[in-house]
């Protein structure tokens, strides 16, 4: 049997005896257990032709090799951010909606502002945007709904959100479309405002209500997608991302990622997850994408066979699904968005259909469920089925931790809350006595099982060094706050998790992930070696010198292949994503 | 009979006096088996000798109030309280200083929670010294503590001058929004609550009576009238009727018995099963100033239904 890692295009040619490029001089860490460290790694046709020694190495090397001297920097395989959003981070951002711009707009200033976009934005079927302030309606003694916004723009749909975000108003035009009308029934996160006696909405929705109009809205515009993307993929490439999941795409957002890798301008490989449920944006033609129109958009580089679930809640208002009772509550366990049944059946049919499950469970409760339909789903399926994601795993059941390595489970793991600070104490105090057990990175990894991380912006920094860190340390990387927050990993297995164990959740552990020969040539240089400092306040500060994907520079601050035949094509200025440092 | 819980939420910025009026209401004797939710037991300040019992998150007193802290998600909790078995016969909840009192207003909208529980008021706190100073930001919250109120009580009116009462009522306060003023840390208490517990043919009085100048006025009519036109008359009534209640006689719906409830600037209305005897509308408001003028309310009534005849 041939190996894949040897698979090449039937067309392309052999080619010379010698590297294309070699890399020397380094303190070259390979997460290859049987060859930890290399000083030098010869590339060819975009995969390590060979890992070794500067003089192993040197046979390699041709009048027509492109040699660079690392003059001893530390270099490692890139990094894989397991979960992450820049599109929910700037698609709104840039999707140029109605922006009233003023605090608190008065009335008059709304529907001048609204007029006016209308007028500039002939082509747009819909007005959408911010804001409106309840408030200074009832000053003007104004009631905010349809026959507020009918009186000037009848015909035209039109949906405006207030200052808090709690509701939307929408006019007779946009409550037609969106197909609500008196018998509608109201969402359970949310209600329509209705006349009590004739339960006519008055074009006020609040809060689940809203997304009833944003379902009949057009997605945000191509242009938002594909800079919120191309965005958000040059500053993880220019942090050392090599690899990366999207989680939560729709037809749309995965013809901006297409567009964007056919110009060849995708620096990272991407596996996207097709949305499960409308909760966060709606997904046209899910079926279709599941059915096999998801192939389509199949490259080198991207992905879409995956499906994100959303299992359960969130910690802070305590929706997390849990085993027992929140603490201090008698019988509140959070909330599962799903019934079991549908859980079972549904991880059972996307296992038959190759489609890789990426279930957001916060609760432990959530994760047992996970778990048990993923048993389930190998009991039907059989065994090699794919490797099942359990997104953040914020809490687990020390029961289950084991089932992640027998079951073939992937625990991802979440930044956010990994680190004492204002934001974790405060947004996670919920948890009580169980805060110092959530993320238990140290407990899945003893148990034989593979960990991953994501950074899920914008819950947390798209910067994954921040996580990075804190893996290691379990404490704030600023100093912020004092205290550590659980059990910490070594730097060893840190680094893994984030390079081999990512490959292996997406399925390439065999031909990505480490610098091995044979594999593809994934590489990142640092200005520092990880291994050889204090990891605390030190590593999320880490600069990335050099990114490599399949053998193509896609980062290169200092130049240095500047004038060669590997001088990057992305030289568009990298985004200021990161939080300011204290 | 409309049998849901009335609830009161009382909001208002840090400071501005909140915790005095749920310990006043908490020890007062209303009569009312009240369940207060609060943000913070810190500040509620009972006198031991009235807690009966004191659970972590709970507190039972002896004149029948129960008191809890919001904890975790809301929705939840109130299902929870709701569907306990134990329902409380009335709820308070006290929002925090720094909280969007809306927000807290809207759940009980949904679906699941409307069927037991009927917002009653929000009644909105303001301290008439401090406001003004406040940051932007603290201000453009005073701003949806404001817009979501029912009622506002201002507070510290005993601590500035008349006329700065008067210019912050014309700079914050809407129109159409009642606002009573404290004095000296009291606030009257005694129109807040739901004291007609519910029924909209029971008078509307407090049990005790109310404070000095407060007035209340009946009328009927055996005639029928329009939806628009009730409406059109009973949202026109002025500030100084806080609280109004009855059922109508609507033409557009002959058959069924339609309650109305006004508090404050909220007015409802919500059908009722069928007439019980023969159809008639009847209206009791309690208020200050105009109801003084007798007959105002037969007046106001008769004018504004003659305007808008029923088709």
């Amino acid at each position: 049997m041939v190996s894949s890692v040897g698979i090449r295009s039937t067309n392309t040619p052999e080619g010379l005896p010698a590297a294309d490029m070699v890399l020397r001089n380094g303190r070259i860490y390979t997460v290859d257990q049987d060859q930890p460290w290399a000083e030098a790694v010869a590339i060819k046709h975009g995969r390590f032709m060979a890992v070794g020694s500067n003089a192993e190495i040197e046979p390699l090397i041709a009048d027509y090799t492109h040699v660079h001297d690392l003059n001893g920097a530390f270099a490692m395989p890139g990094l894989y951010d397991m979960h992450t959003h820049p599109d929910l981070a700037l698609g709104p951002k840039y999707s140029d909606y109605l922006d009233v711009g003023l605090e608190t707009p008065s009335p008059d200033q709304v529907r001048e502002a609204t007029l006016r976009y209308a007028t500039e934005n002939p082509d747009r079927e819909w007005i959408f945007g911010k804001h409106f302030v309840h408030y200074a309606f009832r000053k003007a003694g104004l009631k905010p709904g349809r026959d507020w916004l009918d009186s000037f723009i009848p015909d035209r749909p039109v949906a405006i959100m207030d200052r808090m975000w709690g509701s939307c108003m929408a006019n007779s035009k946009a409550l037609e479309l969106a197909g609500v009308s008196k018998d509608t029934v109201d969402p359970n996160n949310g209600y329509i405002v209705r006349d009590p006696l004739t339960g006519e909405p008055d074009g006020i929705l609040v809060d689940g209500a809203y997304a009833l109009i944003m379902a009949a809205m057009p997605p945000p515009p191509m242009h938002a997608l594909t800079r919120a993307y191309r965005e958000g993929a040059r500053f993880q490439s220019a942090r050392g991302v090599v690899a990366t999941k999207y989680v939560h795409v729709c037809e749309r957002r995965l013809d901006a990622l297409r567009a964007i890798d056919l110009e060849g301008e995708l620096p990272v490989r991407v596996e996207a997850a097709i949305s499960w449920q409308d909760d966060i944006f709606p997904v046209r033609r899910r079926w279709e994408l599941l059915a096999g129109e998801r192939h389509y958009y199949r490259s080198k580089r991207l992905n879409a066979n995956a499906v994100k679930f959303h299992f359960d809640g969130t910690a802070e208002p305590r929706t997390s699904y849990l085993i027992t009772p929140w603490p201090n509550e008698k019988t509140w366990q959070g909330s599962l968005n799903l019934t079991p049944e549908h859980i079972y059946d549904m991880v059972a049919e996307m296992d038959r259909k190759r489609i890789r499950v990426i279930a957001h469970c916060t609760g432990d409760g959530a994760s047992d469920i996970f778990l048990d339909a993923v048993a389930e789903c190998r009991r039907r399926n059989g065994s090699g089925g794919m490797r099942h994601q359990c997104a953040h795993s914020t809490l687990l059941d020390e029961g289950n931790l084991a089932r992640f390595a027998e079951l073939d489970v992937i625990a991802e793991f979440s930044p956010v809350g990994w680190f004492p600070s204002e934001f974790t104490i405060g947004a996670r105090s919920s948890f009580g006595e169980r805060l110092q057990e959530a993320y238990n990175v140290r407990g899945v990894l003893d148990a034989g099982g593979v960990t991953v991380m994501g950074t899920d912006w914008p819950v947390s920094s798209i910067d994954p060094w921040f996580g990075f860190e804190t893996l290691v340390t379990r404490e704030n990387p600023r100093g912020e706050m004092e205290g550590k927050l659980g059990r910490s990993i070594t730097p060893q297995e840190a680094i893994r998790m984030l390079t081999l164990n990512g490959a292996y959740a997406m399925g390439c552990e065999d031909v990505s992930g480490s610098i091995t020969a044979g594999k593809t040539a994934d590489l990142i240089v640092l200005d520092r070696n990880l291994l050889e400092i204090d990891a605390k306040g030190n590593w999320h500060k880490s600069q990335v010198h050099l990114t490599m994907v399949d053998g193509e520079i896609v980062h290169d601050p200092k130049g240095w292949m500047q004038g060669t035949d590997f001088e990057s094509r992305i030289t568009s200025p990298v985004p200021d994503f990161t939080p300011v440092d204290i | 009979m409309d049998t849901r819980v009335p609830v009161t939420i009382v909001a208002g910025f840090l400071g501005s006096g909140k915790t005095t009026l749920i310990n006043t209401l908490l020890q007062g004797d209303h009569g009312l088996n009240i369940t207060v939710l609060v943000n913070d037991f810190g500040a509620v300040n009972i006198d031991a000798d009235l807690i009966l019992k004191r659970e972590r998150e709970v507190m039972e007193l002896s004149n029948g109030c129960v008191c809890c802290s919001i904890q975790s998600d809301m929705v939840a909790q109130l299902q929870a309280l709701f569907r306990s078995g134990n329902s409380p016969e009335y709820l308070l909840i006290e929002a925090s200083g720094v909280s969007q009192p809306g927000r807290i207003a809207s759940v009980f909208g949904y679906p699941q929670l409307r069927n037991y529980a009927r917002l009653d008021a929000v009644v909105t706190l303001l301290d008439v010294k401090n406001t003004d100073v406040l940051s932007n930001n603290c201000q453009q919250l005073v701003q949806a503590q404001i817009e979501a109120a029912d009622i506002a009580v201002l507070t510290k009116t005993d601590l500035v001058q008349p006329q700065q009462v008067a210019d912050f009522r014309a700079r914050w306060l809407f129109p159409n929004l009642p606002a009573f003023e404290a004095s000296i840390g009291q606030v009257p208490v005694q129109f807040l609550l739901d004291t007609g517990r519910h029924d909209p043919e029971n008078a509307v009085l407090p049990q005790s009576r109310p404070a000095a100048g407060f007035r209340s006025q009946i009328w009927s009519a055996q005639e029928p009238f329009s939806y628009a036109s009730f409406k059109s008359a009973l949202g026109s009534l002025p500030n100084s009727v806080f609280r109004s209640k009855g059922v109508l006689f609507c033409a557009d719906f002959p058959e069924t018995r339609i309650v109305f409830q006004k508090v404050g600037s909220r007015i409802e209305f919500h059908k009722d099963g069928l007439w019980r005897g023969a159809p008639e509308t009847r209206l009791v408001a309690i208020g200050e100033d105009g109801l003084a003028q007798d007959g105002f309310l037969q007046t106001h009534m008769e004018q504004f239904l003659a305007a808008h005849p029923h088709p």
